[in-house]
Formats: structure tokens, C-alpha cells, sequence
């Protein structure tokens, strides 16, 4: 009988392994939870743009749809702002009159759950100032994290408005960078982050800039 | 030096313990072993293994050859630091990859020396390899978990050390052959375990 219940055991144990595995758990500091990923097209030639424009607010998606400015918005519209002047683009100052080569959108996610996506989501578009955001577009590119945590998501998306298209109510997105990571900490620590990992997007995107 | 002699003395008795006069049917071990990547495996898990197991069982059809069969589990993982490219994107975070190797073999061993002495013995594996394979990267998990044929060569030698109990030191390459999804998962296993004879 002891021996029956053993085999079991064990038998139990082998599945057990065979469909679960063992996982030995590792420590993590906040910051080394971090991601920073960006998608580009391989065949888009991004010296062809001249003037980019970035929006002065900061999109609030997900339970959190608040329109109240969080406090590191400017930071972040600055970083993204200094980058691309960084490249050699050039900020227009008026993006109603004078239609920039490229926008770049941004937005924050803050919700509880996760959610991968096989592709990068795209934004409606009603051809004005500032873009309207919507659901659409889908590059059938590798998959990235998209969706909800109790963590933070910044999502930064350049178009190129000169190849929207008004009948479909779409725009190409020509680079997307999305940077994930655990809301936690001090501000200052949190605002670190922030700049290293924005730095971060547009460093490792060489083939940005004129 | 007579502490030499006396050590060596003691190992000749020890190994020179003699179970010939017994007919074993069956010998079921138990081995700890250390798993070193090769290729592939080495390429996506640079570290050695100092995790692993391995349970055997050998049915004996003569003195020199023996049947069973062999489950092992060896888990690797690594850590990886910088930013990681493929097609069109760019990933800058801390990965952690595990991967997951659990070889099912029918074995076939043939032993060298006489029953009851040291025997070193060449054997071989074949069957399916269990690959389960994640990576973690910053609060993300991918999964990858596949089926292999698979094989191995093993060297050994099986020491007595009491009557029905022995040690059994030995070396196994094993050989997971790729699937669509997945690469070879190749790895040299260490192992010493005990192995009990019936």
C-alpha cells in the first residue's frame, strides 16, 4: 500500500515538472524591471523628414482616463521634444497652420492587468490639431506589450502625417517605442527613470535623425 | 607513507567487494547531475547547471548487458543585461532565461569487468526530449515549450560499494534535435548518483 501511494507520489511529482517546470526566482531592483522597446520600419528612409511637432499634453488611456496633467508629463514631452531636436529635426512651433513631417503621440497607461498584443496599436485620425486618438491600425509587426498593469506604460508613437489617409481615417506609424516598468519609488527616482529610459528609446533607434 | 599504503589498501578492498555471487534482475539509480550547454543551448543559456536529476532503471540480460529506461531534468539559466534585436524592433531590459530539459530514454548499457568489480560501461539513450523553455524580460514572460527526439552516448562506471549498493559515476551527451519552434537543446550531463541492485 506505502509503496502504491509513493508511486504516486512520484508519478504526481513527474507531471507535475512536466507541466510546469522549476523556475528558480531571481532579485530584481526596480530599475532593472525596466523595458524599453522600440519598432521601426526597416525600409523607411528617416532622413526624409524635416519638421516634427509633439503635443502638449500627455494621453491618459485605461482606468486611469484622468485629463488632470500628472506631474511628470512636461518632463516627459521636454525629453521626447529634446531627442528629436537632438537628431536634427526641427520643433514647428505651429502645428495648426503648418502641418509637421512627423507627430509624435504620447500616452501613459496605468491599469491592473497584462496584456500582450500581436501587434502595435494604431490611432483614427481626423486630419486636425491635436490628432484624434481611436483604435485602427495594426502593422502586423512582431508582438510588444501593450496592454494594463499596476505599472506604467509610455508609449511613444511617430506618424508621418504627409501619408495619412483621409478616407480610411488612418496614419502610418514609422517608429513606436513602448517603456513598461513599475510606478514606484521616490519622485526622484521615478523621474530618473523616466530620463534614462526615454534617452534610452531614442538611443537605441540610430537610424532616427537627418 | 604506511597512511598511503593503508589508503590504497582500503580502496582495494572496497572495490574489489565481491556480489558475483548474486544474480541482479534489476539496478535502479539515482543520480545528481551538472548540465554544461553546448551550441544552441550554450548560445541562449551561457551557465552551467548545477541543477539536476536523474532516475534510471536497468534490467540486466546478461552480465555484460543491460535494458531500461532514463528520466533526467536539468535546468539551466542565465541573466543578460543590454538591449536584444530581432526584425524591426529593439528590446532594452534584464532577461532571465530558464530552460527546462527533461530526456525520456530507453537505454541499453554493455558493462566491462565481472559482476561484483569496478565496471566501466558505454551505454546509450534514445527517445524524447521535453524542452520548457521561458524568458522573462523586465515584467513580460515568453514561453516556448517543445517536444524533441532525442538521444544520447554515455560513458560511465558503476563502483560497488556494499553488497547490493554501488556508486555509479557517468557522462551523457544529450541530444535534443530541433524542432520548427525551437533549436537543438545539447548539453553534457555530469552526473554521480547511487544505485541500488535487486
Amino acid at each position: 500500500m506505502m509503496k502504491k501511494q509513493s508511486s504516486k507520489a512520484l508519478m504526481g511529482m513527474v507531471v507535475a515538472v512536466f507541466l510546469s517546470g522549476c523556475y528558480p526566482s531571481e532579485d530584481f531592483f526596480v530599475e532593472e524591471l525596466d523595458l524599453v522597446v522600440t519598432n521601426y520600419d526597416e525600409e523607411e528612409n528617416y532622413a526624409r523628414f524635416t519638421t516634427f511637432a509633439v503635443p502638449d499634453s500627455v494621453v491618459r488611456i485605461g482606468d486611469d482616463g484622468s485629463e488632470e496633467p500628472g506631474p511628470f508629463d512636461d518632463l516627459i514631452l521636454d525629453l521626447v521634444s529634446d531627442n528629436m531636436r537632438s537628431l536634427g529635426y526641427v520643433e514647428e512651433d505651429d502645428p495648426e497652420n503648418n502641418t509637421p513631417d512627423l507627430i509624435v503621440l504620447v500616452e501613459l497607461l496605468v491599469q491592473d492587468n497584462t496584456v500582450v498584443a500581436p501587434c502595435w496599436p494604431g490611432w483614427g485620425w481626423w486630419g486636425g490639431w491635436p490628432p484624434y486618438w481611436g483604435p485602427g491600425w495594426c502593422g502586423g509587426w512582431p508582438w510588444v506589450p501593450v496592454g494594463s498593469y499596476t505599472t506604467g506604460t509610455l508609449t511613444f508613437n511617430m506618424i508621418d502625417v504627409n501619408e495619412a489617409d483621409m478616407d480610411e481615417e488612418t496614419v502610418p506609424v514609422v517608429w513606436n517605442s513602448i517603456i513598461n516598468g513599475l510606478v514606484t519609488g521616490s519622485d526622484a527616482s521615478i523621474e530618473n527613470r523616466i530620463r534614462t529610459n526615454i534617452n534610452q528609446a531614442f538611443d537605441q533607434s540610430p537610424y532616427l535623425g537627418r | 607513507m604506511l597512511r598511503k599504503h593503508i589508503i590504497i589498501l582500503a580502496l582495494s578492498l572496497l572495490f574489489s567487494f565481491n556480489v558475483s555471487a548474486q544474480e541482479w534482475d534489476w539496478a535502479t539509480s539515482v543520480h545528481y547531475s551538472v548540465g554544461l550547454p553546448i551550441g544552441d543551448l550554450k548560445d541562449f543559456t551561457d551557465n552551467t547547471s548545477g541543477r539536476g536529476i536523474i532516475f534510471e532503471a536497468r534490467n540486466f540480460r546478461s552480465d555484460q548487458l543491460s535494458i531500461g529506461f532514463s528520466l533526467g531534468w536539468q535546468v539551466f539559466k542565465d541573466r543578460l543585461e543590454g538591449t536584444f534585436s530581432q526584425d524591426g524592433q529593439d528590446i532594452t531590459g534584464t532577461q532571465v532565461r530558464y530552460v527546462n530539459t527533461l530526456p525520456i530514454m530507453f537505454t541499453t548499457h554493455y558493462y566491462l569487468g565481472d559482476p561484483g568489480s569496478v565496471r566501466p560501461y558505454l551505454g546509450a539513450g534514445v527517445g524524447t526530449v521535453r524542452s520548457l523553455q521561458r524568458t522573462d524580460v523586465g515584467l513580460f514572460s515568453l514561453s516556448n515549450n517543445n517536444w524533441h527526439f532525442g538521444f544520447y552516448p554515455e560513458v560511465g562506471v558503476f563502483i560497488p560499494v556494499s553488497f547490493d549498493m554501488g556508486i555509479n559515476v557517468a557522462a551523457k551527451y544529450n541530444y535534443g534535435i530541433a524542432t520548427s519552434d525551437s533549436f537543438d537543446y545539447t548539453y553534457l550531463a555530469l552526473s554521480v548518483g547511487f544505485t541500488w541492485l535487486n
